[in-house]
């Protein structure tokens, strides 16, 4: 039997070894298991800064739509204990958008950046020059939820 | 390389009868079949998602679930994104019931082996292990091809194990309840991979080994087949059923050999793959009751005008198979609605106050049969006009959310009856050019039509052109000739025909020759190359179903037009049958794989720089795919017409050309699989996590 055979042969025993290993009938392990993202944690922050303002600018390629871009969050942690999240929120009443977006905070973190995509909207459906946009973001577990940043701006809607 | 050989490269004439061994019947022909079908599967196999994409995928995997456990009605939901209704699901006599049983049915032998797999290992090593042991076998096989065995066994065998090593320690839980919707998935993923197979069998046939694997290689790595391949929709399996009915039509044009069948005798062979293919056409009914009747009845046109025998005993032949392909659908219509022309598609679409509870277990509690609104259902399939003036009613509570715009879509399709349909297409006439243009050439945003609201207002609807920019070689090769013709001028045109293989029209005719040329017409389609005949029926397919959706294109959740997927296999086909494409991608080879490599490499590089630096959204980056792979369209169109009219001698042009076109395209899915679109846990992690490494995934 040539080397090339053998070794095809033991990858495939070793496959399906691990699969029949990792099996329930084996005994479930955890490899592989991802821990789940919520603890007991708390952190503290040092500073709350958007990447940028949001805005409503038209969009480019041909999608004939108005687009609110909304710029990430960056975060930075003077401490932090256990595992929590950052909850960032950004909410435009008047036109029922409303979007979350998380990040997980681990022990030791220092930086976090959260980010969301923009929000398409049809031209016409933006009948006001400018619209309230509500920012928020939060740090959050099963033991706290603590609002680090709140802001209501005022954005215009870009001609064209 | 390839060494010319095997079944596929003997012109079908010379094939003898004692030739009519296995090797004749066998699935995948050659070495090199079995090698392009494994790597097809592990490519399209390599992005895929666990999840669900398109909301009606519940119900079909509640029907599989179902007949699973030995009934058609759906006494459980097993999956839901939320208690209630779900688009798919249908009410008849007080009993809910899936849209599509055939896809249900069809993907049983890979939920039961799921389900046996998943009983002694975890679901997402099995899916993992499954796809690493796919790698091992598809790289020994195309050490097999190429004659170098030991290196290509020893280096896939490496491969294939630490692919599965990096995949367990990456690997996140996939619920083992999901068996239903892997089986779906798994079912699609290889019908991509027969597409790939039987399109290297056809093109292979008329042109050789090399021809054959580079359009079977073409089909996953330059169509977005590859992005459907893991959606568990209808499309990948209608243009599997579309590749092997364009590649058993091509085969069975010649009689062939006589072979032994129990039962019945000798009986030529030809016969056999005709009655095989109605059988086909007819399951495609099963799962689409139009795509089927579209499927069978452009099948039979071209089938009985070409075919070398129309003796009583093919016409039995192909009658039993068209039955027993359409056993299936009819005895499921029959036993949901009790009414054998009426798919379950067709019924009541299942609303809440229909009288049946889905309990918070997902147990399904039947109420009294309601008499009146089911009784409905059953009555007014006949007319078309009594169900175009319901939709208002399901129109009002399906504005919103996405799942009920499916469910609108369903009563676009139920108000398309042959009147609905006539009349519609008359009264928009005037759309019809824009119609078209958005549906085929650009797509930009689509004012009428497209209700973008359910996708975010997102503009992510491209068009033909835009999603399989390869059909450039198709208009160039076109454009090419008209142009060669004018420079040659008409005295050669004689003289050309004989030699092209793509026709003409035109000319100076009078009244009799046209007379007597439509009278000899048939005879010269029957008596025609197998080749072009195959071609007749690749366009006859391609403009069946555009024909078929044309009063529903364009339309939201279409993504690559998916309602015309089907048709991929036959466009690829007909790119592979142009003189110019051809000659170029045998003549230069390394051309089209260095245009093809070139262009992915350049693409990926120019999207980690710029799109950081633009950051679009995800209907802005994919506009500018669509805009970037029409200039390659047009690029692709030039060349390979200027090549066609001899204005370029370079055969390496039009070759570089086709593949960088397959390039945009392989670009474009991957990105929409693993950025723009994701739905579900990647059932290779490792692959996602070395595209993150390459900023592919960025």
């Amino acid at each position: 039997m040539d080397a090339s055979r053998t070794v095809t042969l033991l990858s495939v025993a070793v496959v399906l070894g691990t699969l029949v290993v990792t099996g329930p009938l084996v005994g479930e392990t955890d490899a592989g298991r991802a821990p789940s993202e919520l603890g007991e944690g708390t952190a503290t922050v040092e500073r709350v800064q958007l990447t940028d303002s949001p805005s409503f600018s038209p969009g480019r390629f041909g999608t004939g739509v108005v687009y609110l871009r909304v710029p990430d969050v960056a975060v930075e942690f003077a401490s932090t204990t256990g595992r929590s999240r950052l909850v960032y929120r950004v909410a435009v009443p008047a036109l029922d958008f409303d979007r979350v977006g998380t990040a997980a905070v681990d022990p030791g973190t220092t930086h976090r950046r959260v980010g969301m995509s923009d929000r398409a909207f049809d031209p016409d459906s933006l009948d006001r020059d400018r619209y309230r946009v509500n920012v928020t973001v939060r740090v959050q577990s099963f033991s706290v939820d603590r609002t680090v940043f709140q802001r209501n701006l005022t954005v215009e809607v870009a001609d064209g | 390389m390839v060494e010319p050989g095997g079944v596929a490269d003997e012109p079908p004439a010379e094939e003898k009868e004692a030739n009519s061994n296995t090797r004749n019947w066998s699935l995948f022909g050659d070495s090199l079949g079995l090698a392009v079908f494994c790597c097809a599967l592990a490519v399209a196999g390599s992005t895929w998602q666990v999840g669900f994409f398109v909301t009606d995928t519940y119900a079909v995997a509640n029907g599989l679930v179902n007949v699973a456990e030995g009934h058609l009605t759906i006494d459980r939901i097993e999956y839901s994104l939320t208690l209630g209704s779900q688009p798919g699901l249908h009410v008849v006599d007080g009993y809910l019931y899936a849209r599509n049983y055939g896809q249900a049915v069809l993907a049983l032998p890979a939920y039961y082996a799921l389900e046996a797999l998943t009983a002694v290992a975890r679901l997402e090593l099995v899916l993992a292990g499954g796809w690493s042991l796919l790698v091992v076998a598809a790289c020994r096989q195309v050490g097999v091809v190429l004659d170098r065995r030991p290196t290509f066994r020893t280096a896939g065998s490496l491969l294939g194990l630490g692919c599965f090593g990096a995949s367990v320690a990456l690997a996140t839980p996939i619920d083992a309840e999901l068996t239903g919707l892997v089986a779906l998935q798994a079912l699609s993923l290889c019908a991509v991979a027969v597409t790939a197979l039987a399109l290297y069998r056809l093109a292979g046939r008329f042109h050789g080994p090399r021809v054959g694997a580079i359009a079977g290689a073409g089909t996953v790595l330059a169509t977005p087949l590859w992005f459907w391949a893991a959606v568990p929709k209808r499309h990948a399996l209608t243009a599997a059923a579309v590749a092997v009915l364009l590649y058993w039509f091509a085969v069975s044009r010649q009689s062939g050999p006589r072979v032994a069948v129990p039962l019945l005798g000798r009986v030529r062979k030809a016969v056999i793959l005709r009655s095989l293919a109605y059988a086909l056409a007819g399951l495609v009914a099963w799962v689409h009751a139009f795509e089927g009747v579209v499927l069978l009845g452009t099948f039979a046109l071209a089938d009985l005008a070409t075919a070398s025998t129309t003796s009583r005993r093919a016409l039995v032949a192909v009658a039993v198979g068209a039955s027993v392909g359409l056993a299936p659908f009819v005895a499921t219509n029959v036993l949901v609605s009790g009414n054998p022309a009426e798919p379950p598609r067709l019924t009541e679409s299942y609303q809440p106050r229909d009288d049946v509870e889905i309990g918070p277990g997902g147990a399904v509690q039947s109420g009294e049969p309601a008499g009146g609104g089911t009784g409905q259902s059953g009555a007014s399939t006949g007319g078309g006009s009594g169900e175009t003036g319901d939709p208002g009613g399901g129109g009002t509570g399906s504005t919103g959310d996405g799942p009920s715009a499916v469910g609108a879509l369903a009563e676009r399709v139920r108000s398309s009856s042959a009147f609905g349909y006539a009349s519609k297409a008359v009264t928009q006439a005037n759309e019809a050019p824009s119609r078209l243009y958005h549906t085929y050439l650009r797509s930009g945003r689509i004012e009428s039509g497209v209700r973008y609201g359910v996708n975010d207002e997102e503009t992510i609807e491209l068009s033909l052109a835009e999603s399989l920019p390869l059909v450039g070689a198709l208009a160039g090769a076109f454009v090419g000739g008209l142009a060669l013709r004018l420079r040659t001028g008409w005295r050669s045109r004689r003289v050309e025909s004989s030699l092209r293989s793509d026709g003409g029209t035109g000319g100076k005719w009078s009244a009799g020759r046209v007379l007597g040329a439509v009278r000899r017409l048939p005879g010269r389609v029957r008596r025609g190359d197998p080749a072009r005949q195959t071609d007749g029926l690749a366009l006859a397919v391609f403009a069946g179903f555009a024909t078929l959706y044309y009063p529903l294109l364009p339309l939201h959740t279409q993504l690559t037009v998916r309602y015309v997927l089907p048709v991929v296999p036959a466009l690829v086909y007909l790119v592979a049958r142009r003189r110019t494409v051809r000659r170029s991608v045998t003549a230069a080879t390394r051309s089209l794989v260095a245009g093809y490599a070139l262009a992915l490499v350049a693409g990926v590089a120019a999207v980690a720089v710029a799109f950081p630096a633009i950051d679009p959204a995800i209907g802005e980056a994919m506009q500018l795919h669509a805009l970037v792979d029409l200039a390659v369209c047009g690029a692709l169109l030039g060349a390979v017409a200027a090549t066609r009219a001899g204005l370029a001698d370079d055969t390496r042009l039009a070759a570089a050309a086709v593949g960088v076109a397959g390039a945009v395209t392989t670009l474009l899915v991957v990105r929409m699989q693993l950025v723009y679109f994701e739905y579900g846990t990647y059932a290779v992690p490792v692959v996602r996590r070395v595209a993150d490494a390459l900023a592919v995934g960025v």
